[in-house]
């Protein structure tokens, strides 16, 4: 694009990816900027722009002065992070090697098995947890006291740190362990080929070459996934609080939901700071490892045929891993919601099969609040997956394909919204829209906005399949008469529908699992379903609180299945 | 036709500048085929690209057809989509999601005013049966070899009349034997067409075979321009005469200057030979040999020039013998006839069938 004089009747290709720029910049730096102004504005219950407001530094004393953040917040956060990260790792690792670089059978079948818990939303998924590990009633520890005449509570406790990293690996695990079997793919088979043919043993070959080449690759998913913990907050809030576990984003929304008091809008504000420089560094770290990723070429989306190692006699443990980790992450909370669902607390050795009902599915048909969640959590997900989608398309056109002036700062800041804890996006855009009083606080629209903060998810995905198309596809199109937006929606769009189908797609399932951002911008009008699952669950309703998962669950796959159909079909893929 | 003045473009690359064409001019008559040749890097695809509107260059003026489409002077840079041409990709560049027939249609179906359906049809129609392509319209792009990928990618930058068609290296992506043949197929259609071409090529064979006129680029500048007979007999310098085609070269010295631009050299063994030169007497020369223009013989020859030689290699290579020589510290390469086999090591004589050109050299 010749930035300044692109003739008559183009100006449409500054204006589209200057909008594009600016909504970005709407959607990431006013909230961060707003977030960061709030940090030094007080009295601490007032908000920034309010009159009365000022100019003062107490906030971050209030931090520095206050005890529990240092000595309680900050090692929890910190344990349960590094915990979650080590567990998920060595999971994920062991799982990846075990499908995609030995000759186990059914590896498709494992794949999927694998993968399918990241549908479910957390907290649903945290209320399996809760009914298969709780100390007193949970599944597992009935089945162990009968087994072994245990007696009194346990032997298993959910609520404890322990039993939180458990619960927040067996969650993140999938995760990592899609980006490590996709290293462990697109690694060269000849580089090994030529080590052993060099004479080195299948042992040597494995330190010197196999793991230094995929060591950058599979050091990117492990930073990934420490981004992914330090963000969470369903699972600290359902099985963490009990515990007594502290967290820094259940303490940024205790902050704004005070026990008594007003909201402390600019505490809340002080102590994000701190972890969202954590973050950030986090990011920056990432981005260091998917860069000396780059270099290797081992990560090209290349896959290659792997010659696989025989199991032999470590092939019973093998299943026995894969079996139990199958069974705690995806099938046992699946039996658990559906009998829950239908049988309430009751467990399976005292309930009679009869008492089955479908009570509380039935009752949600003429429930209002059903209906408003159902219809929230669709119209939330889908329309800020749409946004995201146009609008980080359009930066990664900005960034792969023009000269444009800031073009840096814009991938920089897109990029940037990785590293930004939920929380902490939705206390910045609450701040906003608190003082921006334009109605949307406390509406559907804010969620919407909130959500569709995480533009980095797109623009990777969207940058990668520009990538892919030469750019000589869309100088031809010019080359024969085109304008551009003729280009852009005849070449190049139809080019890249499967790479932005599939962002569409991951966005609408984050979407649909989204707990933190509802949560923490709550009101009776803009209530989603995954807020209201933990609502009846809290309330002593765990039948319609599991029937309601179920549900979300059905809601989701199907679209899921046929979606990911379509684009295998039309020869992308996600 | 082409009218390219004074055209500059420079890249800036990290922090440097890159001069990727320096001040290249030249011009192309209507239904005339010229060749942009030289050296990887020399900055062929950037004029081409410059011409298309594809890239800014950084000064100089474009007139297509009559109509300035760059002027940096007056700030005239008209968009690609304005300019009448059609482009051949390196890479063919035919879009995967569309079949031959849409590919080919497309230049039709984005002009303003519309065009009728049928008209659309019969156009396509016509120029695929030009490029041999007639039966493949309804296929999948993806699904072409690589000469059906170039027919394809030539149909579409005709299709719409273009007043220029512009191609960049538009045979480097076939095999060698394709090559061949679609060199000969490509020089028929665009006779046929009648069509004005620019194309961009490192294969000298290419340039000559192909273009009414060729221009020899090197660093970003036009060194020579020419008809290819024209540079291929009297090129400028060594760079050029080397870039046309295998040159033996050997150096001397003017002895003396003869009548019409000839002079008496003497090589730096001591044997003298008599060049095409404008040099003076005293000033260092390169003679440029060519492999096809010498004949081995046993004894010396009578009547054309010769020149003594050692034998250094003989090769046999099917249809023709190369024989490698030795003349004081130079090597001469030598094409024989098959039956001609010179033992390693023994004496030869050079026959000149025409008065080598001397190249004054720098010392
Ligand atoms: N987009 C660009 N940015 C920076 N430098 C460039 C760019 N395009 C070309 N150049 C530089 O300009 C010079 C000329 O490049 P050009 O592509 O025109 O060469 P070429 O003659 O087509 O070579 P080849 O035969 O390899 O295609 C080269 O030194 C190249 O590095
Ligand atoms: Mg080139």
């Amino acid at each position: 694009m010749s930035a300044s004089r692109t003739g008559r009747g183009d100006w449409l290709a500054v204006a589209l990816p200057a909008a594009g720029a600016l909504i970005a910049l709407y959607l990431i730096a006013v909230p961060l900027g707003m977030l960061v102004y709030a940090a030094f504005r007080g009295p601490a219950d007032f908000l920034p722009m309010e009159p009365g407001a000022q100019w003062t530094l107490d906030n971050m004393r209030a931090i520095v002065s206050d005890d529990a953040l240092l000595t309680k917040v900050l090692p929890d956060t910190l344990i349960f992070v590094a915990g979650t990260v080590t567990l998920s790792t060595l999971m994920a690792l062991a799982l990846a090697w075990l499908i995609e670089r030995t000759d186990l059978r059914g590896r498709t079948f494992w794949f999927a098995l694998i993968i399918y818990p990241t549908l479910i939303p957390v907290v649903v998924k945290a209320i399996a947890w809760i009914l298969l590990m709780s100390p007193n009633a949970g599944w597992a520890n009935l089945a162990l006291r009968a087994l072994t005449g245990w007696s009194g509570e346990g032997p298993i406790n959910i609520f404890s740190m322990t039993g939180l990293i458990f619960c927040q690996a067996l969650s993140t695990t999938p995760f990592v362990f899609l980006q490590m079997s996709a290293a462990l793919r697109s690694m060269n088979p000849t580089l090994e080929e030529a080590s052993r043919a060099s004479g080195a043993t299948p042992l040597k070959t494995f330190f010197k070459v196999t793991l230094p080449v995929l060591l950058p690759g599979l050091l990117a998913p492990v930073i990934l996934v420490t981004l992914i913990t330090l963000e969470q907050f369903e699972l600290p809030l359902i099985v963490g609080l009990p515990a007594r576990i502290n967290i820094f984003a259940f303490r940024i929304y205790n902050e704004l939901n005070p026990a008594s008091g007003l909201p402390n809008y600019g505490g809340a504000a002080a102590i994000s700071l701190p972890f969202l420089a954590l973050g950030l560094l986090a990011l920056l770290a990432y981005n260091r490892a998917i860069r000396s990723a780059d270099k290797f070429v081992t990560i090209t989306g290349k896959a290659y045929a792997q010659t696989r190692i025989p199991l032999g006699r470590w092939r019973l443990p093998a299943y026995l891993f894969l079996l139990t980790f199958v069974a705690f992450s995806a099938a046992l909370p699946t039996v658990i919601l559906i009998w829950t669902s239908l049988f309430g607390f009751t467990a399976p050795g005292r309930a009679n099969l009869a008492d089955a009902s479908f009570r509380a599915y039935a009752s949600f048909l003429n429930d209002p609040v059903f209906w408003r969640a159902a219809r929230n959590s669709f119209l939330v997900a889908i329309s800020s997956a749409v946004i995201v989608t146009m609008v980080g398309a359009m930066i990664a056109w900005i960034v792969v394909r023009t000269k444009a002036p800031g073009r840096k700062v814009l991938d920089a800041l897109t990029f940037m919204s990785l590293g930004i804890p939920s929380v902490i996006a939705g206390l910045a855009v609450m701040v906003v829209y608190l003082s921006f009083p334009v109605g949307l606080y406390g509406t559907v629209g804010i969620l919407v906005i909130a959500y569709s903060y995480r533009l980095a998810t797109t623009t990777r995905l969207a940058r990668a399949s520009i990538m892919q198309i030469g750019p000589e596809l869309e100088e031809a199109s010019r080359a024969s008469g085109a304008r551009w937006l003729t280009t852009q929606t005849r070449i190049l769009l139809p080019l890249i529908t499967p790479g932005l189908l599939s962002s569409f797609l991951l966005l609408f399932i984050i979407g649909m699992r989204e707990f933190t951002i509802p949560f923490v911008l709550y009101s009776q009008e803009n209530v989603v379903m995954s807020v209201l699952i933990w609502q009846l669950f809290q309330g002593g309703q765990p039948a319609h609180s599991a029937a309601l998962g179920v549900m979300m669950i059905a809601m989701v796959l199907p679209i899921i299945l046929l979606a990911r159909r379509y684009i295998v079909a039309r020869g992308g893929g996600a | 036709m082409l009218n390219v003045k004074g055209l500059k473009c420079a890249f800036n690359n990290a922090g440097a500048t890159v001069v990727g064409v320096d001040d290249v001019s030249f011009n192309i008559e209507k239904g005339a085929c010229y060749a942009l040749l030289g050296p990887s890097g020399c900055g062929k695809t950037t004029t081409l690209r410059c011409v298309a509107g594809l890239q800014e260059p950084s000064g100089g003026v474009i007139e297509i057809d009559g109509r300035v489409v760059y002027d940096a002077t007056a700030g005239i840079c008209v968009p690609t989509h304005e300019r009448p041409i059609g482009v051949v990709f390196q890479s063919y560049a035919i879009w995967p999601h569309m079949t031959v027939f849409e590919n080919v249609a497309y230049p039709l179906r984005v002009q303003r005013p519309r065009l009728r359906e049928s008209e659309i049809r019969d156009r396509v129609m016509n120029v695929l049966s030009l490029v041999g392509m007639k039966d493949i319209g309804e296929r999948p792009a993806p699904r072409l070899s690589g000469g059906q990928q170039q027919r394809v990618a030539l149909a579409r930058a005709i299709v719409r009349n273009p007043a220029l068609v512009l191609l960049d290296e538009p045979l480097s992506n076939l095999d060698a034997v394709l090559r061949d043949h679609m060199r000969k197929e490509l020089a028929e259609l665009i006779a046929r067409v009648g069509v004005t071409a620019l194309f961009v090529t490192h294969d000298q064979i290419e340039a000559m075979s192909l273009a009414h006129r060729i221009a020899v680029m090197k660093d970003g500048r036009i060194v020579q321009e020419g008809a290819p007979r024209e540079i291929y007999a009297h090129p400028r310098d060594i760079f050029v005469a080397q870039f046309l085609g295998a040159a033996n070269t050997i150096d001397g010295v003017v002895d003396t200057a003869l009548a019409d631009g000839r002079a008496r050299v003497r090589l730096n063994d001591g044997q003298s030979l008599t060049c095409r030169s404008a040099a003076q007497p005293g000033s260092p020369v390169t003679l440029v040999l060519r492999p096809e223009r010498l004949r081995l013989s046993a004894s010396r020859p009578d009547g054309s020039a010769g020149l003594a030689a050692q034998v250094r290699s003989v090769t046999f290579l099917g249809g023709f013998v190369e024989c490698v020589t030795e003349l004081g510290d130079a090597r001469l390469r030598v094409i024989g006839p098959p039956d001609v086999s010179p033992e390693a090591g023994a004496g030869v004589w050079l026959c000149l069938l025409d008065e080598p050109i001397a190249l004054p050299r720098r010392e």
